[in-house]
Formats: C-alpha cells, structure tokens, sequence
C-alpha cells in the first residue's frame, strides 16, 4: 500500500497520500485533497508524508466523511490549479453540504468537530459548528439542555441569582 | 439520558460554536450548567442580532456593557485573558407593514445602535460588519414566493436604510456584507478622501443602491479588496456624479480583485467595462431584456473560471466570450440549448477543461427537429479541443411549475424509447443530423460526461443528446444519468450501456478493419431484441427504406 502510494499518482499530476485512521482504516486521496487540512498541508510541506499519515484521533466512519468533504471541496480549494475535480459547481456543493450536515445525529456531528479541528479543516469545522448553532439558536436554556442532554447541576437560587445578572438574556 | 457530547467540547470549540448563535441565546447559555457558568459568549468577540425580533434595542445597552466593562484592560490582565474586543459585528432588521400599509423605517432600530456615540466607539475593532435589512414577505403570496422567487424577477429596491459608511469605523473592516442599504454620498470632500479600508478583502451588497463613483471610491480606497459580489444592486443615474458617466460607457476599476460576481444588476448605459486585471473567477448574469454589453477591459489574463447567466443567450457575451477564451472552467446557463448557443460565433476555447451548460426551458422554445440540440453541443465541443468534463443540467421545473400547459406539452414530447423499440420521432430526426467534424480532439479529450435532468421522462431532444455524446466521446471512463425518476435513469442507463459497446467495437472495426466481409458492420442485423433500437439512428429502420 505504501508503496502504491509513492508510485500513484493521478492524471491531474497530484501525488496521492495515504490516510490512515485510528481503527487502521486506510484512505487514499491527493495531495490537492488532502491539503485543505493545514495539519496535513503542513505535513506535506515538511515531506512527512512518505508512509501514510497516522491519525490516531479518528474514527474510521468519521474520516470517511470528511474524505467525502474534502473531495467535494477539492475544487474550490485549488481553483488555480489543474488538479481541480471541477465536477462541483456552487449549488452542488451547498446541496452536498446542507444534505451532509442535515443528515447527522448529536453524537456523530461533534465527533466530526472534534476531527475538523484536529485536521484543522476551517470550512468544514464552521459548517460543523453553524450547524450546532442553528440548533441552538430561538431555544430557552431549557430546551437546549433538552437538545443536548446537559444536565442542570445548578441550585435553584444559583439559577435566579444567574437570571439576575443578565435578565436581557432571558426575557420572553 | 443520552450523554452530553456538547458540553466536552473544549472551550474553544465551544467558543467557536457560540459565535455563529443569535447574541441572546449565547448569553443565555451561563444557565445552562456548572460548565457553561463562565460566560463563553463573551470570547467570542461576536454579536449576532436581530433588532426587530427580539426588541433589542431596549437591551442594546446592557448587553454591549458588558463588553464595555470587559474592556478594562486591568480586568483582564488580572483575570489572565486578552481584552475582549467586538470583532464581529452581524445585524439584521426586519421591517413589517404596519396598519396603513407602510413599511416601518430601518432608521428608527437602527440609528439609535449603530449610530449611538457610544456604541460606535464600541465597534472601533470590528473587522466584519454584516447589516442586513429585510422586508417582511407579503402575507398571502402566491405559491411562487412560499418556495425560492423565481429566478427571472428582478427584485424590485424595497425600503432601504441610509447608510453613511464614512460615519463607521472603518480602518479594521476586513469583511462587509451589506443587504437592504442605500449608500450615500459624502458631501464634504476632506471627509470624503480620508475614507481607507486597509484591510477590506470582501464586500458584498444585495439590494443596496449605490451610486456608481461611490463604488468605485470604495473599491479604490480599499487597496486589498478580492472578492466582490453585487446582487441586485441599482446603480443610479446620476449624470456624472464623481467622474463617472453613465450615458453610455461605464467603467468599473478593481485592480486588486481575484473574484467578481455581478448578478441581476441595474444599471443605466449600453455598455459596462471591468477593468480588473488580476481576475480569476468571474460570475455574471444579466436578466433585464434590454440590450447591455459587458466587457474584460483590458482583458484578464490569469481568468480561470467563468459563470455567465442571460435571458437573451450568448448574444450579448459574444465579445465577453471572445476576452476570455482562455479560461478552464466555463459554465453558461441559457434559456434554450438550440436557441441560446450560436455556435458559429463562438471562439474557440483551448484551455477549456470542464465545461457546464444548464438549459432552462428549451422543451418549450420549439426550435429545431429532435437532434439539434447535440448538434448544437457538437458544435461547441469542436470549440473546445482538450475538455475532460462535461455537465448538462436540464432545470426545467421552475418553469414547469408557473404553466400547467407547459406540462402537458412536455408530456407529449417524452421520448417512447422506453415503450418499443424504437421512437418514430426519432427515426425523423435522425435525417436531420448534421456531422460536420471540424475540429474532433474533445472526442479524445473528454473523459466524464453527467446529464442532470429534474422530473418525468426524456425528451426525444435529450435522448438524441446522450447518445450523440455517448457515440462520439471515445475515451469517455464516466457517463452519469442523474434524474429524479429512477425507472427513467434506469432506463437510459440500459441503453447508454448498448449505445457504449456498440460505438467501441465499431470503433475498434475501424481500426483494425480485419475483413470480416461485412462492408458495414454497423448495420448487421441485431443479434437480440433489445439491440434494435440502436440502428434506427444509423438510419437503418423498416421504415427509413420507404
């Protein structure tokens, strides 16, 4: 496989690169793709990338997404160059996104920003954290402990004298 | 109880999440549990609002204290945090008809926050301002606005707020995003040459009014500026306020921007010049009907993606067409594939990789017999001698939606490949097909080919389509069918699939014309039932020997 990877090379010129999640997963993807991780843009830079990049903070499942994510993007991310995938305009890319985003439980969604943080992928981990946003966004604090199973530690004089200090917050 | 994955996020993630939430709600979120005690929402060093939903302006103030209070540097040295600056700045006004059917007035939510002593001083570090002023949608509209507007009205400037940017702070906006504004003019010439925005890499403005020179001195005044997009904006008549004149020419000077998108635009002359030389991606399109030119003056030479949309065709991006024949990705949406695409005008595109073409209601133009629409695409591949990637999008349904008639009309057209053999229409076009083969290096060039087409079945226009391409493009390695109706992909994927191994192996007889006796291979009688159809486009039906 390692070696797969020296040799291939696709017909867009880009060298390809191995990723390799912490259940032992492998992903072959591009240089063109893989960079719009800085973490790996830099490993690119610093020529470590030889025998596959180990990244011990992702699931398999998990990095299968953000493949599929950064193989979508690759087009604007390189919009100079001629290893684009072009294959995405605009709309097929906000389609893509809104349907990847859309489709996500609780669980999986912030395994997926803690991965784009890791990876630091800036796109994917604001589209990540907008998505929890909205969920949040027009609740009351207690239908967003309900959203996100937090549970309330709080003593009920805590919780007024908190309403107190910022009673804008809470108004209705 | 499931478990809570919010709250284990580190702060700054949690920080990060908090800066895409409404302003009161991220507030609210220190009651939420012991881990959310110390106020996040303060970090952020952003403010999203919605004056009118949440009658903010009652709160504005409490609620910038708080960065007020924060802003004590010896606060913050002593609590070992930076100092807490607005950095983002997101502000929404919705404006609703009141009893006698007047719109109630931006100025009144927005003069009081935005323009308070106070709170300017406040937004002295913003670097994203976002101002959105909105109109509320008419109660009891028509189907048409419950879904997304129709893509061809123009929007017509509701109320809009005055805005008089010289009156922000404007020396760390990197990013300004402005919806609902009319921008004004600086009177005071001293006041208006001290205007700078240094750091301004992105302006957006959708239904804003602005006047042409006040444009161009916000562009000029802003020296790293790359990505411009102008949605809906009027630019006034003005005669010739601040050098500019609008009877006829009009010239727009960008010479930083990398990308620039113009979009159903109103503006008052014949022709529009840009002038930006560092151009890479560029988006235009025009919807009015009245005759206007646009041109890359002088033309930019490291352009590589362009997206031009118009009612009235290619027409009027002849001479735009002809500046930037040197780009590698060229999407062009039209009304009608057969109409719209004059293809003896168009250059030729040598550097052309990925290739989009989206037809908007070309069923219902009516023009040409059943082949011309490949023969139109056929053309314009000559044009194109090294394209990897092609995609047609068929996005009829808006106009589908508006006319039952034209429903029924589309109904009639469907192609009958699916029911026999053979489609007589078909049979008819096929006589019609023209193959002059000017120029065939996209034939060995383009490798992927997708059709996207919305509802109901083929036309007979777009099976001759597919299989025009099918036939011709040699070394194609991927032909993708992308409809809403399965039985139908499934359908053209059969016979995309017979189409396919019948050109190669006559390809290969072309080849290696290994006498096999025939002299025309191709028209041996079909070895099974299903193969039949495909010699009705080579002209050898029953019915074509009459």
């Amino acid at each position: 496989m390692a070696a797969a990877a020296a040799e291939a090379t696709t017909d867009g010129g880009g060298k390809m690169i191995i990723l390799i999640s912490a259940d032992g997963k492998r992903f072959e993807v591009t240089e063109a793709v893989a960079s719009q991780s800085q973490l790996i843009s830099n490993m690119i830079e610093d020529d470590c990338t030889e025998n596959g990049v180990r990244l011990p903070n992702v699931d398999g499942d998990i990095l299968t997404m953000v493949v599929d994510y950064c193989n979508m993007h690759a087009g604007d991310a390189a919009a100079a160059g001629d290893t684009m995938k072009a294959s995405s305009t605009e709309e097929e890319l906000k389609k893509f996104d809104a349907e990847l985003v859309q489709a996500l439980e609780n669980p999986v969604l912030f395994k997926l920003i803690l991965a784009a943080n890791f990876l630091n992928i800036k796109s994917l981990l604001d589209m990540t954290c907008q998505r929890v946003a909205d969920m949040m966004s027009g609740k009351t604090p207690e239908q967003m402990r309900e959203t996100f199973s937090i549970e309330n530690d709080f003593t009920p004089e805590e919780e007024a004298a908190i309403r107190q200090e910022n009673a804008w917050a809470f108004d209705d | 109880m499931a478990s809570d994955r919010l709250s284990e996020l580190p702060d700054d993630l949690l920080i990060r999440i908090l800066s895409f939430v409404p302003v009161k709600e991220a507030a609210s979120t220190t009651l939420l549990s012991r881990r959310w005690r110390n106020p996040l929402w303060l970090e952020t060093g952003t403010f999203n609002v919605d004056l009118t939903s949440e009658q903010f302006s009652n709160h504005a103030h409490n609620c910038l204290a708080m960065w007020r209070d924060e802003g004590d540097a010896r606060e913050a040295l002593r609590r070992d945090r930076r100092p807490r600056r607005l950095k983002k700045l997101s502000v929404t006004v919705t404006a609703s008809r009141d009893d006698d059917n007047y719109y109630s007035d931006f100025s009144e939510y927005l003069n009081p926050f935005v323009f308070h002593g106070k709170c300017v001083r406040m937004f002295r570090n913003v670097e994203e301002l976002r101002l959105e002023c909105q109109i509320d949608a008419p109660a009891g509209a028509g189907p048409l606005s419950s879904s997304s507007p129709p893509r061809y009205t123009y929007a017509m400037p509701g109320p809009e707020y005055n805005l008089r940017l010289h009156h922000l702070p404007c020396e760390d906006f990197r990013v300004l995003h402005l919806t609902g504004c009319s921008l004004k003019e600086e009177i005071h010439l001293c006041l208006r040459n001290r205007i700078a925005y240094p750091c301004l890499t992105t302006l957006r403005l959708r239904r804003c009014t602005v006047p042409l020179g006040e444009l161009q001195r916000l562009i000029t005044a802003a020296p790293a500026l790359a990505d411009v997009c102008l949605e809906s904006v009027t630019f006034p008549d003005q005669g010739s306020v601040g050098g500019m004149t609008t009877d006829k020419r009009v010239r727009l000077h960008c010479p930083a921007v990398t990308a620039f998108a113009m979009v159903n635009c109103h503006m008052f002359c014949r022709s529009f010049e840009l002038d930006a030389p560092a151009l890479i991606c560029f988006r235009y399109a025009q919807i009015s009907s009245y005759e206007q030119s646009i041109s890359l003056k002088p033309p930019a030479p490291c352009l590589e993606k362009a997206n031009l949309e118009s009612i009235s065709g290619t027409e009027i991006f002849r001479s735009l067409l002809h500046d930037m024949c040197h780009v590698k990705v060229l999407k062009l949406t039209v009304y009608s594939i057969v109409g719209d695409i004059k293809f003896e005008r168009l250059p030729c595109f040598p550097n052309l990789k990925h290739l989009v073409i989206e037809e908007l209601c070309g069923f219902a133009m009516g023009n040409g017999s059943a082949a011309a629409a490949a023969t139109a695409i056929g053309e314009l591949l000559q044009r194109c001698p090294v394209i990897r990637e092609l995609w047609i999008r068929f996005s009829w349904s808006k106009y589908l939606h508006e006319s039952p008639d034209l429903a029924g009309y589309l109904e009639s057209m469907a192609c009958r490949f699916d029911e026999s053999d053979y489609c007589d229409r078909c049979a008819v076009s096929a006589a019609d097909r023209g193959r002059q083969e000017l120029n065939d290096s996209w034939k060995n060039s383009l490798r992927t080919v997708t059709v996207q087409f919305q509802k109901g079945k083929l036309t007979c226009s777009q099976v001759e389509l597919v299989m025009f391409l099918v036939e011709n493009a040699a070394v194609l390695e991927e032909f993708d069918i992308d409809g809403e109706s399965q039985d139908v992909t499934d359908q053209i994927n059969t016979k995309i699939a017979t189409w396919r191994a019948r050109s190669s192996s006559s390809r290969e007889k072309e080849a290696h014309p290994a006498g096999v006796g025939a002299e025309r291979p191709t028209r041996r009688p079909p070895p099974q039932h299903l193969h039949e159809t495909r010699y009705l486009y080579n002209g050898w039906h029953p019915a074509f020997r009459r």
